[in-house]
């Protein structure tokens, strides 16, 4: 659980209270617990891995060590939700690792064939070139905008949370942002035509 | 929070890595980001430049959680998942905790011992035959790190 935390001393947590409680085994704080953070966290898996079914198994992982860490919770260290966003990078990278080794043409997998029922079919077309776009991206700058751009993170935390100065999560960021650009600009005309 | 006033460069910086919403700025650098653009067509210029970007990445929706995957989250915390009476744990409790269940298993040792001292027609004791005694001697109490 010790990983970076910004200079400056403890950190203050909205979550310790809950943590605490559900460490005690207290039934309503892990059900807060879960409502605070689960729909984040299940965003963050599916944007990493493309598709629902491992981004609901890695929320679940994730929880499973919430639930196991909670007695142990050591206040000061680190916010709960950066521990949270850390751990479910891991997980995902776990999974992003074994695809890779299982079969290289599984590698960077995106949400493929039929889109959900009644999205828009065009829309689900931009979606999912945005995103084998992000599946392009270096591992660490895909993980800044992930964090930053789709989780909200602060810079603060997020550079907690990748285990990097501020400075160097803007490098990541713009990194990343830039070869975005360049990977969608043929495309961004026709794409943001179907969204209009 | 600080009012020092931003250059053009700085904001090109952010918004390069930020992208165009406020929100994702810097907290101590968005009231001074604010001024430059109220005052500045250059500025502004670089929030509509980069303002393509962001509506791509905002076209990816999100995985939202089930009722059911929530359901089954909350049937693995430590006390959904270890009910009262079921498991091991569950005997520990009947037997009134750690501390009285251990007084138990020590009189149910020391009983077995002395009667089979006294009651010994041979037959030997293995842990395939008492695998109860086993397990609860086995028994750990730590959680498992991570």
């Amino acid at each position: 659980m010790a990983y970076g935390r910004p200079a400056g001393g403890p950190v203050e947590d909205p979550d310790l209270d809950l943590v605490r409680r559900a460490g005690a085994g207290d039934g309503p704080a892990c059900a807060a617990l879960v409502d605070r953070h689960l729909a984040r966290i299940t965003a963050l898996a599916g944007r990493m891995l493309g598709n629902r079914a491992d981004a609901e198994e890695v929320a679940q992982d994730v929880f499973l060590r919430v639930w196991q860490q909670a007695a142990k919770w050591r206040a000061g260290e680190a916010r709960f939700s950066t521990w949270l966003h850390r751990v479910t990078l891991n997980l995902c990278h776990d999974r992003l690792r074994r695809r890779r080794e299982v079969a290289l043409e599984a590698a960077g997998e995106l949400p493929s064939g039929a889109p959900p029922p009644g999205a828009d079919l065009q829309q689900a077309a931009v979606a999912a070139r945005v995103q084998a776009a992000l599946a392009q991206l270096p591992e660490r700058q895909r993980d800044a905008i992930l964090l930053c751009h789709y989780q909200e993170l602060g810079n603060i935390e997020a550079a907690v949370v990748l285990g990097v100065s501020v400075e160097a999560l803007e490098s990541l960021l713009a990194r990343g942002r830039k070869r975005l650009r360049e990977l969608l600009v043929k495309e961004a005309s026709d794409l943001m035509g179907d969204l209009r | 929070m600080t009012t020092e006033k931003m250059t053009l460069e700085r904001l090109r910086a952010v918004i390069e890595s930020y992208g165009t919403s406020p929100p994702r700025w810097p907290a101590a650098e968005r009231e001074a980001a604010a001024s430059l653009l109220a005052e500045s067509a250059a500025a502004r210029a670089l929030v509509t430049e980069a303002a393509p970007l962001d509506d791509l990445l905002d076209a990816v929706p999100a995985v939202t959680p089930t009722a059911a995957m929530r359901a089954a989250i909350l049937a693995m915390t430590p006390r959904a998942a270890q009910r009262p009476g079921e498991g091991w744990r569950g005997l520990i409790d009947a037997l009134g905790g750690w501390r009285l269940a251990g007084a138990v298993l020590a009189a149910s040792l020391v009983l077995g011992v002395l009667s089979g001292g006294w009651l010994s027609t041979g037959t030997t004791v293995t842990a395939e035959s008492s695998p109860d005694l086993l397990q609860l001697a086995l028994l750990d109490d730590s959680g498992t790190e991570y």
